[in-house]
């Protein structure tokens, strides 16, 4: 008995404990990455502690391969861990377990994995319990219950206060504070031995030389096998998987275990050749186990004895804890929660922690009654076999991301196969001694155990590969297992699809969620809202769509990948399944901004491109927005986001009907019209009227659909000055005439006023009064006519009315008469004349009259100056189905064929110059087209062989 | 993406590198800490490359 060794080894442990406290409380980010790569170094057990002396005198340098092996997966990271992280980052992964239920999908793979990791994980328990045995062995005599019985109820103890605290956190801590004891008592312990019993390393160099030791262990006899079996079970490691995925740690620390894991591994197996060779030299009695505490306290060391035996008991019961409690995980996950009403528990969360203290219990608990009967078994063979049995999950790992034609079937019946011989040629034995078989035929028997480890791990490993391979090329694959496998696909994007969902606000999803998951559900929904930056009222469906993948990806974290599967399908189903929707564009543009910079060769020029295009998009001055089949809107360009005042980030994702006013209106009514495109459509922004032209038109490779947008505010602006200028000149045309017709009436009063001064007949009076009045009401009409006719201030502001065209074709005349050149009563009458009106009274069209009457002026001035003759111009009309169709025929000299494809272009006239601005069709054109009519102009006149017939369409008045 | 650099360097190491560092760590004559030193340049070249390398090269 060793009670100073287990006084110190104790302290230490209990310094070990307290520098893990401190870390977690006052570590700052250089501890954080220290503590990861500690806790990864950790997360190997007692192998490092006892385990590799062993092997070292068993197979030599084969054990630096090995260990070298068990480091590779980091080196290697970016080719295993990494796509599986970036993975992670959208799914998130609780356990190995589930990313491989993830991607192989169904109960079976999630209850197979996890049973396969529980019994490959079992030896590396015992080796654990076995190291602590060993330990108690030396440091007290007697029976060892009541150290057993201890070191059971601090695991428990720990499991208990790590679950209150969380888990990962926590744990980690402790590892990496068992990590940096083991580290410094290998370093420490070799020193001293060495020191003590060499007298120094160049004398210990000598003794190598001299012993023969330096041809011993150079061999390499079992390198190979060693080196492939260390490193499967390193990617198959619970403890690896979890720490290397996880979301605490960043990027960066991720990248940093590339080197520092490797450093720390080397570090550590510089002192094993050492403590062996000092123990060998002594020829110590202590197995080579335990030649970590037991040759320092040989060389009257116990302190370092003390401080080797603290880091076993670190070590092993830290990988304990951390093992336990991540099986406990996977087997809640796996078995326990699919199965479970979720709502029907009132504290789901305590409840899932009691579960995952009690199943980590009864592993710990179990493991140590079973090493009750594997007493005298070499750790280093608890080992192999664990590895070996770890080994059976890689090819299914590695097929996830690297192998898409893997089925379900070939993984599961793959796993079943290598398991399967794995236990009855390595497991089984180990705890229960080695059997043999005579096969028929057979010159010697098959003998099952550690005698032909090699062989074994081998065949098992390779019966895996092979059921995989071929059940997988024999059998097919459905369409669900093809679309998770080229989703974990190392070189593949993770890109929604933009799913139908059968809610349409977060109030409905958190209501529907309760019905599965209860109160939890308001959690939940609160925690991604927080997240994602979103509240309650959102109901875009692409963010809808974000919170369903949130949400999945938390319920995937706390629940597992079966329970959360079934969570989401009876709570927050999809109208349609993901795999028949058209991926997110939106979201495509989204990952590929943030992770263009991964893309090489032709996918990055293809970016460059996808660059490009978008920037062009967006700088375009007209206003583009893309609409998906359910009207979502996917594209909503920097110039819409200008003209609209809505960002494009709130805009995209959003359906038309959830924009503001008053663009929700008019993209909604343009879009439900039959017309492609719309000319000059007037829309209110802060009190002012801009006018838009619209277009639209459908994708040719898909259902979208493409709206554009165009401002045509200072056109309209320029064309409504253009139209004002040339009423004003036609009112300044008119304007002798008009002062003229004045004249007339104003000489009439004049002379009644006189005959009045002398009157003094009532009668006489009175008839003169009415007579000034009638003069009156002449010039008032007059000018009235003038006023109506200058004011152009309506135009482009439609209110339209039902409207007489006679009414307004005979101001027109008027009008026109009065600008006749002949300014004479008799050729005023004769002008009027030369205008024949055959409008139907009572014909009304909805319009706006001044507007009209301006199209009238023009049309029958150009129509009257092209009639040289006095020839008379008809004005006519008739009905077409709702429209009215207003001929303007005269017989004039006709339109000349070189303008005629031009007519209605600014500043093309037919007239001399100096006749004529050129401004009058395009004025028509224009007021016309804003009144919602057509014009055409046809020569010669319709039923003549000459002149000119224009052409109207209006919409009749309803009335 | 598949990064062509790293398993260009993983062939390379197989290949060339790991023939020539086994033969020379384990040769009768020479120390037995030969290892550990072909080791230690193994992790000196994967700091060197992690060093360059950004996390999404994977």
């Amino acid at each position: 008995m060793s009670p100073d060794i287990a006084l110190i080894a104790f302290g230490f442990v209990a310094a070990g404990a307290l520098c893990s406290y401190l870390m977690s409380t006052y570590g700052g980010t250089g501890s954080r990455n220290l503590l990861l790569v500690l806790a990864l170094f950790a997360g190997t057990g007692s192998l490092l502690a006892t385990g590799t002396i062993e092997m070292a005198g068993r197979y030599g340098f084969s054990t630096l391969l090995a260990l070298f092996a068990f480091t590779m997966v980091f080196i290697f990271s970016p080719l295993i861990f990494y796509p599986i992280r970036r993975l992670n980052e959208i799914i998130r992964f609780a356990s190995l377990v589930d990313f491989l239920t993830f991607r192989f999908r169904g109960k079976a793979v999630a209850t197979i994995a996890c049973s396969c990791l529980i019994i490959a994980t079992v030896p590396l328990f015992l080796a654990q319990l076995l190291a602590l045995s060993s330990l108690h062995d030396f440091l007290f005599d007697g029976n060892g219950w009541l150290f057993a019985t201890l070191i059971v109820a601090t695991i428990l103890f720990i499991n208990w206060r790590s679950i209150e605290v969380g888990v990962a956190e926590s744990l980690r801590w402790i590892m990496a504070a068992a990590g940096l004891l083991l580290l410094l008592a290998l370093a420490i312990s070799a020193l001293v031995s060495v020191n003590a019993i060499f007298g120094g390393i160049g004398e210990m160099n000598q003794w190598v030389v001299d012993s023969g030791q330096r041809l011993i262990v150079q061999r390499m006899d079992s390198s190979y096998s060693l080196f492939i079996i260390f490193l499967a079970a390193s990617f198959a490691l619970p403890v690896n998987f979890s720490i290397v995925i996880s979301e605490t740690i960043s990027d960066r620390q991720a990248g940093i275990t590339a080197w520092a894991y490797p450093l720390l591994m080397l570090l550590a197996s510089i002192p094993v050749f050492p403590l062996l060779w000092s123990g060998l030299a002594v020829q110590s009695a202590s197995p080579l186990q335990d030649y970590l505490f037991a040759i320092p306290a040989l060389s009257q060391h116990p302190l370092v004895a003390g401080l080797g035996a603290a880091s076993i008991i670190l070590v092993a019961i830290a990988l304990l804890c951390s093992l336990s409690l991540m099986l406990a995980r996977m087997v809640l996950n796996s078995f326990i929660l699919p199965n479970k009403a979720l709502h029907q528990q009132p504290n789901l969360s305590r409840w899932i922690n009691r579960h995952l203290f009690v199943i980590s219990s009864i592993l710990i608990i179990d493991c140590a009654l079973l090493g009750q009967i594997i007493k005298g078994r070499s750790i280093t063979d608890l080992y192999l076999v664990g590895f070996a049995g770890l080994a059976q999950l890689t090819p299914g790992m590695l097929a996830s991301i690297y192998l898409p034609r893997i089925s379900r079937k070939g993984f599961i019946v793959g796993l079943i196969g290598g398991l399967s011989l794995w236990l009855a040629t390595l497991a089984l034995p180990l705890l229960f001694g080695d059997w043999s078989w005579q096969p028929p035929g057979a010159d010697s028997p098959l003998v099952f155990g550690m005698e032909n480890w090699e062989t074994w791990a081998f065949e098992a490993l390779l019966v895996n590969v092979v059921l995989s391979v071929l059940v997988s090329t024999l059998g097919g694959m459905d369409r669900e297992q093809r679309s998770f496998a080229r989703l974990c696909m190392v070189d593949n994007i993770y890109i929604p699809a933009r799913v139908q969902l059968s809610h349409n606000s977060v109030e409905q999803m958190r209501d529907s969620l309760r019905k599965t998951l209860g109160s939890e559900a308001d959690t939940e929904i609160d925690q991604v809202l927080r997240n994602l930056d979103l509240d309650y009222r959102e109901t875009r469906p692409a963010a809808l769509r974000k919170i369903r993948d949130a949400l999945n990806s938390s319920l995937t974290l706390r629940f597992g990948v079966l329970a959360a599967y079934q969570i989401m399908e009876e709570s927050l189903p999809l109208l349609t399944p993901a795999r028949q929707e058209p991926d997110d564009i939106y979201q495509i543009e989204s990952v590929l901004a943030i992770q263009g910079d991964r893309l090489t060769g032709i996918a990055s020029e293809l970016n460059k491109l996808r660059v490009h295009h978008r920037e062009v998009l967006d700088n375009l001055p007209i206003g583009i927005v893309s609409l998906g089949q359910s009207g979502e809107i996917i594209k909503w360009n920097s110039t819409m986001a200008r003209y609209t005042g809505i960002d494009g980030d709130a805009a995209t994702g959003a359906l038309v009907s959830d924009l503001p006013e008053p663009w929700q209106s008019a993209i909604a009514a343009f879009l439900a019209a039959d017309e492609n495109s719309r000319d000059n459509l007037p829309i209110e922004l802060a009190g002012t009227t801009h006018w838009f032209s619209l277009q639209k038109s459908a994708a040719t490779s898909s259902d979208d659909l493409i709206l554009l947008l165009e401002d045509q505010t200072n056109s309209v602006l320029l064309t409504q000055n253009a139209i004002n200028n040339e009423r004003l000149a036609s009112v300044g045309r008119l304007a002798a005439g008009v002062a003229h017709e004045i004249g007339n009436p104003v000489t009439g009063i004049a002379c009644i006023a006189q005959n009045l001064q002398h009157e003094t007949e009532a009668g006489e009076i009175a008839n003169s009064a009415d007579l000034i009045l009638s003069q009156t009401d002449r010039i008032n009409a007059i000018v009235q006519s003038l006023i109506n006719f200058s004011r152009g201030d309506r135009a482009y502001h439609n209110q339209l009315q039902p409207v007489s065209v006679r009414d307004v074709a005979e101001e027109a005349i008027q009008l026109l008469s009065l600008s006749s050149p002949q300014i004479s009563e008799q050729s005023r009458q004769e002008a009027k004349q030369q205008f024949i009106c055959l409008l139907d009274p009572d014909i009304r069209i909805a319009s706006d009259p001044r507007q009209l009457v301006q199209v009238f002026i023009n049309l029958l001035s150009n129509a009257r100056d092209a009639s040289s003759d006095n020839s008379p111009v008809e004005i006519s009309c008739e009905r077409d189905g709702p429209r009215l169709k207003i001929l303007i025929s005269d017989q004039g000299i006709g339109l000349p064929d070189a303008i005629g494809d031009r007519l209605f272009e600014p500043f093309v006239t037919s007239k001399e110059p100096g006749q004529g601005t050129g401004l009058g069709l395009w004025v028509v054109f224009n007021l016309v087209k804003n009144l919602g009519g057509e014009i055409s102009l046809s020569s010669p006149a319709k039923n003549s062989d000459r002149g000119t017939t224009a052409e109207l369409l209006f919409n009749l008045h309803a009335d | 993406m598949l990064n062509y650099r790293l398993v260009a360097v993983l062939i390379f190491l197989s290949s060339v590198v790991v023939p020539l560092a086994s033969r020379w760590a384990i040769e009768p004559q020479g120390s037995w800490f030969r290892p550990f030193v072909v080791w230690a340049l193994i992790v000196f070249a994967a700091y060197i490359l992690q060093r360059h390398r950004k996390i999404d090269e994977s």
